[in-house]
């Protein structure tokens, strides 16, 4: 495997491991690639791997038992993902990890990397500093799904993509999304979505039509995601 | 060197990175620009009209806070 323990140590649950230990971790891995839309594993899969993501994007994918499926998180290089395994023997990925991009990861066996730990407490702690701040970024999307609006949510999620992607249009701005897209980035479903769309049409904000949004009244839905309405 | 030209048409983006110094003119006028999502597309007219402030007295602050911040500094942004 092409990579330094120096690199390795950009992984937050590896900043403190010293050279030799992150070149064991490195002998007892392998190089992954996969595919733009591909998994590196589907939620329910015994977690055999923990991954450290080196090169493309990765989002993490949650679904429930009707198929509807929450974007938990995007991963960036130097991250580290599905490391369930790690402290729980025979776990499962509580997610699918499917890649945005061609992507590749560093596969590293769970049940090396549990007995590693078990010998290393310094690691132990790097990775329970993660967790800590997975904990507080869960904690603090929970607080936004129990108090906002639903219609607060879509309508800053629509204000986003169109800062990122939006095209000046004669009579206003206009981006391309699926009503699944929008129900993902919010945390709803696909008919909310088309319920709240319908309804900003009907009071003139937007034009909705079908994978597109042509925002007619910029000011009025920034005033709404910004609880200013 | 002089200010860049700001006019109704200038987006509040280009406004403000052309000129940083009008940031202070969009608070004390109680607008929601700095760090809007919209920036990119709303111009100077457009949040004149949406906040309700009278065109003339706003390109006017804005063009003296911008014209000041570039003679005190030189035209340099610091």
């Amino acid at each position: 495997v092409d990579i330094t323990p120096e690199q390795l140590r950009q992984v937050v649950a590896f900043r403190s491991g010293s050279d030799k230990e992150l070149q064991q971790v490195l002998g007892a891995s392998t190089l992954r690639s996969v595919e733009d839309s591909e998994y590196f594993f589907l939620q329910g899969d015994p977690a055999e791997y923990a991954y450290v993501l080196v090169a493309g994007q990765v989002k993490l994918l949650q679904s429930n038992t009707q198929g509807q499926l929450v974007n938990l998180r995007t991963l960036y290089p130097w991250q580290l993902f599905g490391a369930l395994g790690a402290v729980r023997a025979q776990g499962q990925y509580p997610a699918s990890a499917q890649a945005l991009e061609d992507s590749g990861a560093l596969a590293i066996p769970s049940n090396f990397l549990r007995e590693m730990l078990a010998g290393h407490p310094h690691l132990s702690m790097d990775l329970m500093q993660l967790m800590a701040s997975y904990i507080q970024e869960m904690q603090s999307r929970y607080m936004e799904l129990a108090t906002e609006r639903v219609e607060q949510r879509i309508c800053r999620a629509v204000l986003r993509l169109a800062s990122q992607s939006g095209q000046m249009v004669k009579d206003g701005v206009e981006l391309t999304l699926s009503r699944e897209d929008l129900a993902e980035m919010s945390g709803t479903t696909p008919y909310t979505v088309s319920r709240v769309l319908a309804d900003w049409h009907r009071r003139g904000m937007v034009e909705a039509g079908r994978e597109r949004v042509r925002i007619l009244q910029p000011h009025a839905l920034v005033q709404l995601a910004e609880g200013l309405s | 060197m002089s200010a860049p030209q700001l006019s109704a048409e200038s987006t509040i983006a280009e406004a403000l990175e052309g000129s940083p110094a009008i940031t202070s003119v969009l608070i004390a006028r109680r607008t929601a620009c700095i760090g809007c999502y919209m920036a990119r597309f709303c111009t100077l007219h457009t949040a004149a009209a949406v906040y309700g402030i009278p065109w003339d007295a706003f390109l006017s602050d804005l063009t003296a806070a911008a014209l000041d911040s570039h003679s005190t500094f030189g035209g340099e942004h610091v």
